[in-house]
């Protein structure tokens, strides 16, 4: 079962595509994909549902998953599944940047690297933990529970 | 954690697959591969990239008790026997494809499952001990024992240098991987049974 909504302001700062993710009613769907192209956020009641998403809506707006975030250590609890239009292009830049809605903020707990992007974490106090190239199940105490924007490379 | 695959396998079934970024210019991509050439694609090298991504934790459980071993007392006083026994558990996988140790699928998975949980995979292990059991004139036991075992869903995760149905990137969804918990106790019970001396 899916439900579809979009997501609010896009802005570009840098090279980054910078996308908001908007808490709704959808947060209570625990599975939810962040199209970053498409600004599409979709909301699943379990995570293959999410991921098996990421890959229909990829095909359709061509994009790929990039990284998955977890509200629980060992990829439990909730989880956000962002998709970018293409894989991370490896040029030392951060290419995507999702800014959290309230309801992410502060929340996520371990991560997973996908297709050939890395996973760096921004706490509100400013510098950044990352990155994470591959999952990280266990988030270090000065990161975890602290992200605000999560970004890929 | 980037995997260029090799060798190959056999059939599987029951995951989802689904498409990723269509190459430009392809119109007719509704034909889909099946999970066995997907796979076979890692297995054999075809990929630029094959990774497999744990969905969730772990599931640890109690596997099922199988006969181990026995014994039967048919003579007319009782008797103290010690009873050995031997086990083995290997890895199983719910879509058919060979995922082992020596296959570059089982090389993925492993990679996948260290890096994201940071502990070993355990392809297979064997347990054997003996059972001082005493058994009464025309008794007999048998010995069954069974292991912890753990499971792991997830997604194999591709990408070809040209498009493949149409397609440069494929997951194979809800693969389930099987095997046994690293360092775990066995259980075992002995049960009665008829002597039929």
């Amino acid at each position: 079962m899916a439900a579809s909504l979009s997501v609010a302001a896009v802005f570009t700062a840098g090279s980054a595509q910078a996308v908001r993710a908007q808490g709704t009613d959808e947060n209570l769907r625990q599975h939810c994909v962040l199209d970053v192209a498409s600004q599409q956020r979709t909301c699943y009641d379990d995570l293959s549902a999410a991921t098996g998403a990421g890959r229909r809506s990829a095909d359709t707006s061509g994009s790929v998953i990039g990284a998955t975030v977890f509200e629980d250590a060992e990829y439990g609890g909730a989880s956000l599944t962002i998709t970018v239009p293409r894989p991370c292009p490896k040029n030392d830049e951060v290419d995507f940047a999702l800014d959290l809605d309230d309801h992410w903020k502060n929340r996520i707990s371990s991560v997973q690297a996908w297709s050939t992007c890395w996973v760096w974490l921004y706490p509100d106090s400013g510098g950044r933990a990352g990155p994470y190239k591959d999952g990280a199940p266990r988030l270090n105490s000065g990161i975890n529970d602290r992200t605000v924007t999560v970004g890929l490379s | 954690m980037k995997s260029y695959g090799r060798a190959a396998t056999v059939l599987g079934a029951s995951a989802v697959v689904l498409a990723g970024l269509v190459s430009p210019g392809t119109a007719a991509a509704e034909e889909k591969p099946t999970v066995r050439q997907l796979l076979e694609r890692c297995e054999q090298g075809h990929t630029d990239l094959c990774e497999f991504h744990p969905s969730g934790r772990p599931e640890s459980y109690r596997g099922t008790a199988e006969l181990v071993g026995g014994a039967a007392n048919c003579s007319e006083g009782t008797s103290t026997r010690i009873i050995g026994w031997e086990s083995t558990q290997t890895t199983t996988n719910s879509v058919g494809v060979t995922i082992s140790a020596g296959s570059t699928l089982g090389e993925v998975f492993e990679v996948g499952f260290e890096t994201s949980y940071q502990r070993e995979w355990s392809w297979s292990t064997s347990k054997s001990d003996e059972i001082r059991h005493e058994l009464g004139p025309g008794q007999a036991v048998e010995i069954y024992a069974s292991p912890m075992r753990q499971k792991v869903t997830g997604t194999y995760e591709m990408h070809f240098g040209d498009p493949y149905y149409g397609h440069y990137y494929w997951y194979v969804h809800n693969v389930t991987v099987d095997g046994p918990a690293r360092h775990e106790a066995w259980f075992t019970r002995v049960e009665d049974v008829d002597a039929n001396c």
